[in-house]
């Protein structure tokens, strides 16, 4: 061993060097970065959908395509830094440049046959909301926005006096914090050897997560989910208590807060 | 050839200015201008490594 430190030189100060994936906090930016990089190609690609019926449709893609090559090339070289760089200087201000063009286009369409809304309004009733909108047990089917409702961002004066049975619902996404350290089980399996448990959690190795992320889209039957983490919130239930750690996921777009009793999905809004 | 993809495209909104189109070109090729430069450079890096242990297998 000596003569080989002696070979290359590095017999004075074996202890400077770095390994790569020895040290935590590098390992977690990583893993943070990879998320990232994963919603950019999500984003890039709902980009190219909005421009499917345009003659610009193919050329978007292409961009899609090759910034998912560079992605794949540098993950499998370890390089996510490098790789969140690269977006920072590329894809972000593409995306912007892009997406403000498709929006003011649209919105100087004359309303369309069902505006091509990005598809990021939740599929999943959301309770909370549900309770909101209609205290009397109703059913009110939000998955598709009604004839556009006009931003409430003059409130007043209000043309009629706000009684008490007529009163406007406010509609609002919940804010909530990530935990880093919080551990989820979310399935154990009975093996000869015992039970296995399965947990994810912010520092899950990316094995680990994928396994989670398999789960999920397994009982959910969706795909292109990623993982962001998890974080403590009430989740409304029928249950006496609803409060406790659920897992944060990223899908088409946005950020779902997962309930594993009943695999509803509750639109989040991430606080960093 | 040209034409058929012409008339596809007149069939097409055209929502991107001239400008904007131009624009789209060049990012597409900074793209592949970008995944040559870092796999030229890792390139570079081998040579580098392999030239460093050659002086050091020299000596």
């Amino acid at each position: 061993m000596n003569f080989l430190r002696s070979l290359f030189g590095l017999d004075e100060s074996p202890e400077n060097r770095t390994v790569l994936g020895n040290n935590v906090r590098v390992d977690e930016k990583e893993v943070a970065y990879i998320r990232n990089s994963n919603k950019r190609l999500t984003i890039l690609f709902n980009l190219y959908n909005r421009y499917q019926e345009t003659p610009h449709a193919t050329k978007i893609q292409r961009v899609y395509e090759k910034t998912k090559n560079i992605h794949t090339y540098l993950i499998a070289r370890k390089r996510a830094h490098a790789l969140e760089l690269f977006h920072v200087q590329h894809t972000d201000h593409f995306i912007n440049t892009f997406t403000v063009i498709i929006d003011v286009y649209q919105s100087h369409q004359p309303a369309p046959v069902a505006p091509t809304y990005p598809p990021v309004r939740p599929p999943v009733l959301d309770e909370q909301v549900k309770t909101e909108i209609n205290g009397r047990g109703q059913v009110v089917d939000n998955r598709r926005p009604q004839p556009v409702v006009k931003p409430i961002s003059v409130p007043r004066p209000l043309p009629y006096p706000e009684t008490a049975g007529n009163k406007i619902a406010r509609l609002a996404l919940t804010e909530i914090w990530l935990n880093a350290s919080a551990r989820i089980i979310y399935d154990k399996i009975n093996t000869a050897n015992g039970v296995l448990v399965k947990e994810i959690s912010f520092t899950a190795t990316k094995q680990e997560q994928d396994n989670f992320l398999l789960f999920v889209s397994n009982r959910l039957n969706i795909r292109d989910i990623s993982y962001v983490g998890n974080a403590m919130v009430q989740v409304p239930s029928n249950g006496a208590n609803g409060t406790g750690i659920v897992p944060i996921l990223y899908w088409q777009g946005f950020t779902y807060a997962l309930n594993l009793k009943d695999n509803c999905l509750f639109p989040v809004r991430v606080n960093r | 050839m040209a034409d058929a993809a012409d008339k596809i495209e007149a069939n097409q909104k055209r929502i991107l200015s001239p400008e904007q189109d131009a624009l789209l070109d060049m990012y597409i090729n900074s793209l592949d201008t970008y995944f040559e430069e870092i796999k030229n450079s890792e390139k570079v890096q081998v040579e580098v490594e392999t030239l460093h242990l050659k002086r050091i297998l020299s000596k």
